[in-house]
């Protein structure tokens, strides 16, 4: 690492005294990350963390322009995009990286699930995991509406919508949401609020302990990988946390890429008076809930068709919250087939619905 | 392993020296956009609800002026009398731009010879409806042209 | 008014005969007469209303009719007693006019309309001169010669169940007046003898005008009585066309006047904007027409070694060549947006810019000067290159950017590089570092 008596560890002496952090460092310098041909998946939560960063930094950046409004917003966006320098890269990032963000924070839950990490003692890291998941999408719907133009005005109608479906509390749901009935220049202020302040506050937040649990845990190892227990891990530092850097540098390659070759639009400024477009849906990574509504029928066993869907997606949310104490053979260090199937279910479901609401857009 | 270790001292030297120039690259190439973009831009804010249409010499009593207010054209008259009207230039008619005819001290459409009163009134041809009016203040030389709250 | 009593099925042969069932209708129709004591007792009505057809059609109608409306009744028209329930009601004495004769309609209503005195009762703005002019009509001369076959009040306006014009079910309500004028005008069998055209509806029909009023529901636009008068119909003479074309279209009417062709027209007795136009077929103008190849309107007259042929052509180059600079203009903004780059301000500008140069550049077009022509088109070009300067200039900036990429990319991919090299060194087996502790 750093050659005795170099200034830095002078700095390092001088914190030390101070705020304990050799601690810290001697922590880091042990910290080991399991081999077993695993590791590639071990990256997406750290890739999500950094696209997290990026969406922090440009949103801050977007912050200094963005004026929220239904008479502002679509404008200042526009201004940003045409007049203030490199603001067509800062905006494009921040939904490019958005986009991208949930893809990662997906595929990160989806490794963790299969590779059963969240049996016991992961169970509150699992949790928190859910948790920030929830709230990156939410972070993502409530930041659609922000530009203001038509598809994402209609976008958070069928939203906000769905969100009405559901049983009991659905409408009062729905209206907290709005700001009211309809989809107004209120919803745009309350969406604002949620996402530069409540969001960002409650997502720190879990996030603190949800990195916290980790370090304090380990990196947990897939089942299967136990027979290569002998195998020394991996030291986080330097050997992962390089290679997370080298990766994270290419993710940022890629996101360059992406905003200069395929810029964010900036649409038409939302018209409440006007129609939905024909085949209106909510940003993909909503798609296969908004499509699923498509092919249920208006009633099942008696009940409203809707109010199925939306109730079973609820206990399907709920059984993947709660797998941690569901899953009772992973707990004991078993192979739990069953609840693998039900990843493998649940992956396919989605990607078809996906894949059906863009190839099929009635 | 003692024979390689000043080589491998020097490569690890110039491989830490290139590393840093890299990295200090890098953090250039990421805190130039942001002090670029924190930079306020020549054109302060997008303001699409007032703009300085005209000068008070500029327009004789009894003339008019077409100016770009926000994306669409609006009209700015002086009356006779030397008080500021203005309103939306666009014709409601088939969406002409209209011009201001001193002889006829009528708003004018060349299209299909629509008028409008010089309060904006739709009195003659084909238009449906008035031109939209606007606020017109006075600030110091400057006639500033407002939308209507 | 009252509610109708089923008819009595009964052939009136004599006077008396139709005095004893009035008085037998009259008898059986009282008790279910609603007692009012503002009704005046209207035994017009009450007759009529029993009788067989025709006779009871007026009371249906007269329902809804403007003159009901406004408190007029049978005798104010017609005459007569409306009080007394026989045939006394219908004597002389009382003034009975009786239904008119076709070729004194005119007259019976014109005793109301044409008299300002009475009409300011009712509404001073209406006019009352319908009469005078109509005598001034192709309709009014005829009739007085004695043609009852032509239009008068009632073929237009109806007879009992007059609607206001400004009222869209009533038959001249302006979208209703091609159908009503063309209820005698398309009828060939009907206008055999009067040896012109019976097409004018139909080719109206298919105008831009007609498109105007009867679809999109623009009644700015015209129909027949907006050109050829109301009451006084008589198609505008060949040398007025351009004036009431011009009511609207002024500008092209005020250029052709000051052209060449309106001397020209004159004196060959061409009809002036119809010529190129039509008159009722009006189609929406393109440039087609306008140039030295076949099928357009110049070359009908102009031979291709004349001095207007040569104008036409520079005229149609002139307009070519602005629309080939728009072409380019869109080409430059479609690549723009393509690129990803922000131009729905520069479109707007374009399209907001380039309309009135386009609508100034081929109205200039009558004034048949080529010059002109050449010289408001170089207008449009430069308002053409202005945006296409703009488009231009962003997607100079796309390609800026996809260039600069390189830069910050360049700088990623070597710290990579050197991250990957570090890594190695660092991991190197026998290397110190590589041991956690």
């Amino acid at each position: 690492m750093s050659s005795p008596a170099a200034p830095s560890s002078r700095l390092l002496a001088w914190l030390d005294e101070r705020l304990g952090i050799g601690e810290v460092i001697t922590f880091l310098r042990h910290k080991t990350v399991p081999k077993g041909g695993h590791e590639v998946w071990y990256y997406f939560g750290g890739v999500s963390l950094f696209l997290f960063g990026i969406q922090v930094a440009t949103g801050l950046l977007l912050l200094f322009y963005y004026k929220p409004g239904a008479d502002s917003s679509y404008e200042s966006v526009q201004f940003i995009v045409t007049r203030v320098p490199f603001g067509w890269l800062i905006r494009s990032l921040h939904s490019w990286s958005a986009n991208l963000m949930v893809f990662a924070v997906f595929v990160h839950m989806f490794s963790v699930y299969f590779m059963k990490a969240y049996r016991p003692p992961r169970e509150l890291t699992w949790m928190t995991g859910m948790v920030l998941l929830g709230l990156t999408m939410t972070f993502g719907f409530s930041g659609y509406l922000l530009p203001w133009n038509t598809l994402a005005f209609f976008a958070t109608k069928v939203g906000t919508d769905i969100s009405g479906l559901l049983p009991v509390v659905g409408p009062a749901v729905a209206r907290l949401l709005r700001g009211g009935d309809e989809v107004s220049g209120a919803t745009l202020t309350r969406f604002f609020g949620f996402h530069v302040a409540m969001l960002p506050a409650a997502f720190t937040a879990v996030l603190a302990v949800h990195l916290l649990l980790i370090q304090r845990q380990g990196m947990s190892e897939p089942l299967r990988a136990k027979t290569d227990s002998s195998k020394e891990g991996m030291p986080f530092f330097p050997g992962f946390i390089l290679r997370d850097a080298i990766l994270w540098l290419g993710v940022l390659a890629l996101l360059l890429v992406l905003c200069t070759f395929l810029p964010w639009e900036l649409g038409v400024k939302a018209d409440p008076f006007s129609s939905a477009p024909a085949g209106i849906r909510p940003e993909w990574y909503f798609t296969f809930m908004s499509q699923t509504f498509k092919y249920l029928p208006a009633k099942i066993f008696g009940i409203d068709g809707d109010v199925v869907g939306i109730c079973t997606f609820l206990i399907g949310g709920l059984i993947l919250f709660f797998v941690s104490f569901l899953d009772r053979r992973a707990g004991r260090g078993e192979r739990s087939p069953l609840f693998t199937l039900f990843g493998v279910l649940v992956i396919l479901f989605m990607l078809t619905m996906v894949t059906l609401a863009y190839v099929k857009p009635y | 392993m003692d024979a390689g270790t000043a080589n491998d001292v020097s490569r690890r030297r110039l491989l830490d020296a290139l590393l840093s120039g890299g990295i200090l690259a890098f953090l250039g190439s990421v805190v130039y956009p942001v002090v670029r973009y924190l930079t306020p831009p020549k054109v302060h804010e997008v303001v699409a609800t007032s703009v300085v249409a005209a000068t008070v010499p500029e327009l004789k009593p009894n003339s008019g002026k077409i100016f770009r207010f926000g994306s669409r054209p609006g009209i700015l008259i002086r009356l006779p009398s030397g008080e500021f009207r203005a309103f939306s230039a666009v014709c409601t008619h088939l969406q002409c731009t209209v011009q201001y005819r001193s002889d006829m001290e009528r708003i004018w459409c060349p299209c299909h010879n629509g008028q409008y009163d010089l309060a904006g009134k739709n009195v003659a041809g084909p238009p449906p409806s008035p031109l939209e009016a606007y606020d017109v203040m006075l600030k110091g030389q400057d006639v500033v042209v407002s939308r209507r709250a | 008014m009252r509610a109708a009593s089923p008819p009595i099925q009964a052939r009136v042969s004599t006077a008396a005969r139709a005095t004893l069932l009035l008085g037998i209708v009259a008898t059986l129709a009282l008790p279910l007469r609603p007692a009012s004591a503002d009704e005046v007792e209207n035994t017009c009505i009450i007759c009529h209303m029993a009788l067989p057809e025709p006779l009871n059609t007026p009371v249906e109608g007269i329902k809804h009719d403007i003159h009901a409306e406004k408190g007029l009744s049978c005798a104010d028209c017609h005459g007569g007693d409306p009080t007394v329930m026989d045939l006394t009601s219908m004597a002389p004495e009382t003034g009975f006019r009786g239904a008119p004769k076709p070729a004194e309609i005119p007259q019976f209503c014109g005793r109301c309309h044409a008299d300002e005195t009475y009409m300011r009762r009712f509404n001073p703005r209406l006019p009352t001169d319908q009469l005078s002019q109509y005598w001034t009509s192709i309709h009014g001369q005829r009739l007085r010669k004695g043609d009852t076959k032509v239009a008068t009040c009632v073929s237009c306006h109806g007879v009992h169940g007059i609607i206001p014009p400004d009222r869209a079910n009533s038959p001249v309500f302006p979208a209703n007046v091609p159908d009503t004028c063309g209820h005698c005008h398309s009828n060939p069998q009907y206008m055999a003898e009067y040896k012109i055209p019976t097409d004018q509806v139909e080719k109206y029909k298919r105008s831009v005008h007609a498109q105007m009023v009867l679809v999109q529901r623009d009644f700015s636009a015209p129909v027949c009585n907006s050109c050829h008068g109301n009451h006084g119909a008589y198609p505008p003479g060949v040398t007025s066309i351009a004036e009431v074309c011009g009511q609207c279209h002024a500008n092209n009417a005020t250029l052709f006047t000051k052209s060449p062709h309106k001397a020209a027209f004159d004196k060959l007795g061409l009809p002036e904007c119809v010529t190129c136009h039509s008159n009722h077929e009006i189609l929406h103008a393109t440039d087609a027409m306008l140039g030295g190849n076949d099928g357009t309107v110049c070359r009908r007259c102009h031979q291709p070694d004349s001095p207007g042929y040569a104008a036409a052509v520079k005229m149609r180059q002139a307009i070519d060549q602005l629309k080939d600079v728009m072409g380019d203009t869109e080409a430059m903004l479609a690549k723009a947006s393509q690129m990803g780059m922000e131009v729905s301000d520069e479109e707007y500008n374009y399209r907001q810019d380039i309309r009135p140069q386009l609508v100034k550049v081929r109205t200039e077009t009558h004034l048949a000067d080529a010059n002109s022509v050449l010289e408001i088109a170089q207008d449009g070009i430069k308002a053409a290159e202005r945006s296409d300067a703009a488009a231009k200039a962003t997607v100079t900036e796309a390609t800026a950017r996809r260039r600069n990429l390189l830069i910050p990319l360049a700088i990623i991919v070597v710290v990579m590089g050197l991250l990957y090299l570090k890594l190695r060194q660092l991991e190197r087996p026998g290397n110190s570092n590589n041991h956690p502790g």
